[in-house]
């Protein structure tokens, strides 16, 4: 592996030059822009974990193409076991980052990319599959760090790609050339980019007759000519540059840094492009990224759902509140909400199986139903501890008023708890549950991997109810 | 100066641990002393194998297989360090 160390990581990130705006204005190294640095740390986790020898059982894995020990999030799904150290890992990274750590989404892309690939191939004779394996031998070698580049603009959803009034609001090929192909347009709401060294382009929907240039998969290096990042901006984004209490998690930031991605006039020579045109193959490629990314939620907001329920307790018991039955109550509800998530992630894992290429995959029913369920739980386990924290976590004085020489002393008197307990450790609490459960953190839950719309109509598709029906009539002995 | 039995340390990977794991293996190590030399499940002249695992599901115990090895498999801490240590050290029934 190139990239070992958090160290390796973030030369490299300094040796690529990547385009990225921030509020208008370039951004020039984007390895301490203190807006990006938490995101840094947070994917930084990722390598830092795999070489601790308590943790690269869930952390590294074998390769099935060299034998080598590589990163689990560069890995292919080799059996069931798999499927489940990938929820592990997640649940186990959350726990030291409280945030998102970005790498899933180029590990889901690469998994869906092998199994799709392999298809195309065996009915269209292409040869997208090795080499697509070329490329993923390089990135398990280098161990980079790779977006997966799903969400596309889409304008007016009314309208397919090739219906929409301006082209390029889904990425598409705008010529074909000898040596490789020219992509234009954008992916949106892209985790980790501005700390990412590449990104994979899909799809983002299936595609029919007339959309063959949006048919589209490739590998774009982040510092290719074209290519511009425009970070989005998070709730109270600016606290990020005190770097104090009141940013909550000041370390490891909220949710993955999403950037606009845009692409004008992009080169990607051929062997980097794994699909052209084959819009029969683009809605399994994009249900099979939907379902791998899916399969996540319940490990990365398992985990991430362990720290606010346990910030909730710790609040309580800053105030003096935590031996309350109601308090009690609500922490088991919490505890409940969470690993009833995490069942889910587990469960989809555990049914998981072979496609034709050998690599494994979730149950697609379980694992939209995981994602499903993040989009209310979340909320849920947020809501009750906002209730548990009190409103003092949305009007708590600056930081800087602790600080101060002159109203200092108020904000420690009339903000103190129990006694034992300094009112900077419980500010300290309150802004990590405000940071967690509120705002960017929480529309994440709603829309990542997919909103729940979509989670919806897999249940139309695959919940079986013609089967239901048969069911019930025969235990009512209905034969008509 | 005698050499010490060679055994291999692995943890599983640690996703939702029930105690401390590393500092448990801190306290192994301090009681077996020079009797075992620690090293990796990839170095040569493997004589043992430690497997702590975080919790009773102990996932790597279901792929885990080394074939004609003293394996020790422990998913709690509320075995004494001694005890374990001495299963370490015990040849193996042929």
């Amino acid at each position: 592996m190139k990239i070992k160390t958090k160290e390796d990581y973030i030369k490299s990130l300094n040796d690529q030059k990547v385009l990225i705006y921030y509020n208008g204005k370039k951004v020039e190294d984007r390895t301490t822009f203190p807006a990006f640095v938490p995101h840094i740390n947070s994917a930084a986790k990722t390598y830092e974990l795999a070489l601790m020898p308590e943790h690269e059982d869930l952390l590294t894995a074998k390769s099935n193409l060299t034998g080598k020990k590589i990163s689990r999030f560069t890995h292919i799904h080799q059996s069931v076991d798999d499927l489940i150290k990938k929820v592990q890992m997640l649940r186990l990274i959350a726990h030291e980052t409280a945030s998102c750590f970005q790498r899933c989404v180029g590990f889901d892309a690469i998994n869906s990319l092998y199994m799709t690939t392999y298809e195309i191939d065996e009915k269209k004779g292409t040869k997208y599959f090795p080499r697509f394996l070329e490329y993923l031998k390089r990135l398990q070698e280098e161990n980079f760090m790779l977006v997966g580049g799903m969400t596309d603009p889409k304008g007016d959803r009314s309208k397919r790609p090739s219906q929409q009034a301006d082209p390029d609001l889904f990425t598409r090929v705008v010529e074909k050339k000898k040596d490789g192909i020219v992509i234009r347009g954008a992916k949106a709401h892209q985790t980790g980019a501005v700390n990412s060294h590449e990104i994979m382009i899909m799809p983002t929907q299936a595609m029919g007759e007339g959309d063959e240039a949006y048919a589209v998969c490739a590998a774009i290096p982040l510092d290719a000519k074209g290519v511009t990042l425009i970070f989005g901006r998070q709730s109270n984004e600016e606290r990020k540059f005190e770097c104090g209490i009141d940013a909550g998690n000041c370390e490891f930031g909220m949710v993955g840094g999403e950037a606009l991605v845009v692409f004008e006039d992009v080169f990607v020579p051929w062997e980097r492009v794994f699909m052209c045109g084959e819009t029969d193959f683009t809605g399994l490629l994009v249900e099979r990224f939907a379902t791998l990314h899916r399969q996540n939620y319940g490990g990365c907001k398992g985990g991430v759902s362990d720290i606010v329920i346990g910030a909730s307790a710790l609040a309580a018991q800053y105030q003096g509140t935590l031996n309350a039955s109601h308090i009690k109550d609500k922490l088991v509800e919490m505890l409940h909400l969470a690993e009833t998530v995490y069942s889910g992630s587990v469960a989809c894992s555990a049914m998981g199986s072979k496609t034709k290429s050998g690599a494994y995959y979730p149950d697609p029913l379980l694992a939209n139903c995981t994602k499903h369920n993040i989009t209310r739980v979340i909320y849920e386990i947020s809501r009750l501890a906002q209730d548990i924290g009190g409103g003092i976590m949305a009007t708590l004085p600056f930081d800087k008023d602790l600080r101060s020489p002159e109203i200092g002393k108020y904000v420690e008197k009339y903000m103190k708890g129990v006694e034992g307990v300094s009112t900077e450790t419980r500010m300290k609490i309150l802004r990590l549950l405000e940071n967690m459960t509120g705002g960017t953190a929480l529309v994440e839950s709603m829309h990542g991997a997919g909103s729940p719309q979509s989670q919806r109509v897999m249940y139309q598709r695959l919940g079986k109810l013609n089967e239901k029906m048969k069911m019930a009539k025969k235990i009512a002995k209905i034969n008509e | 100066m005698t050499e010490g039995k060679r055994v291999a340390l692995k943890y599983c990977g640690g996703c939702n641990p029930e105690f401390d794991r590393v500092e448990y293996y801190r306290r192994i190590k301090v009681v077996a002393g020079d009797s075992i030399e620690w090293v990796t499940l990839d170095d040569p002249g493997l004589e043992a194998v430690l497997l702590i695992m975080g919790c009773p599901t102990a996932c790597p115990e279901r792929t885990f297989a080394v074939a004609d090895m003293n394996v020790v498999s422990i998913r709690d801490n509320t075995g004494a360090p001694e005890d374990i240590v001495k299963k370490l050290l015990k040849e193996r029934k042929k």
